[in-house]
């Protein structure tokens, strides 16, 4: 019997070095595609405010590679590794590099709600980071569910 | 201001864009409301299974707890 191989889930951050149009952004997403799709890796970008966040899973070594990948790519800078942790199963397990659009607001988040971004970002503790991640998470999927629903 | 009091205790809802609202509690997620189309409120489960469309966030926000609340075992 095999052992099936652990799978690492990772999420980073990032400053673009200059601003992303929808057409750079395209071009990203099709090179990140690509190269995932060839070392099995899933995951998910999101772009706001001249800001990356990427999630990234597949077995240890895909990861520690894509991320070596990432690291070099100058379009981007300031990387910081936000979770890196073992997961049992991957959340992002349809998309080669996943994509919605936000709904961008100055606004703050209205009383009584947690801000997810700054959670993510800012929080001191592991445990606040990793919730907003999965914030994060069920944000993707229930918009791709319903772009999905619309077609 | 969304009157997030009158929630069951423990339950925390972050705001993950404009128009998108997730709920959780103790390290449990619960589901979300999408508000990204005009007078609709998509409410869904923390499987992203569709519980319902309402008119209003707070219609969405209770649907989401009172689904969590029965489908959680006894």
């Amino acid at each position: 019997m095999t052992d099936t191989p652990s799978l690492r889930w990772l999420a980073y951050s990032s400053t673009a070095t200059t601003p992303f149009d929808g057409a750079r952004l395209a071009q990203l997403l099709e090179q990140s595609r690509t190269a995932n799709q060839r070392h099995d890796v899933t995951g998910m970008l999101l772009y706001r405010r001249g800001r990356f966040i990427q999630f990234l899973e597949g077995t240890h070594d895909a990861v520690t590679s894509t991320m070596e990948r990432i690291g070099r790519d100058p379009r981007h800078t300031d990387i910081r590794v936000l979770i890196d942790a073992a997961t049992p199963s991957r959340h992002f397990a349809e998309w080669t590099m996943g994509y919605e659009p936000l709904i961008d607001t100055d606004q703050p988040a209205p009383a009584g709600f947690r801000d997810t971004f700054i959670d993510l970002e800012n929080a001191p503790d592991d445990a606040t980071v990793l919730r907003a991640a999965h914030e994060l998470t069920l944000w993707f999927r229930a918009r791709a569910d319903t772009h999905n629903e619309m077609r | 201001m969304i009157d997030t009091e009158a929630q069951p205790p423990g339950v925390l809802w972050a705001r993950v864009d404009a128009a998108f609202f997730v709920a959780s509690s103790r390290g449990t997620f619960l589901g979300s409301v999408d508000g990204q189309f005009e007078n609709e409120f998509i409410a869904r489960d923390a499987h992203s299974c569709l519980i319902g469309r309402y008119a209003e966030l707070k219609a969405g926000m209770i649907a989401v707890i009172d689904h969590s609340t029965k489908a959680a075992p006894a």
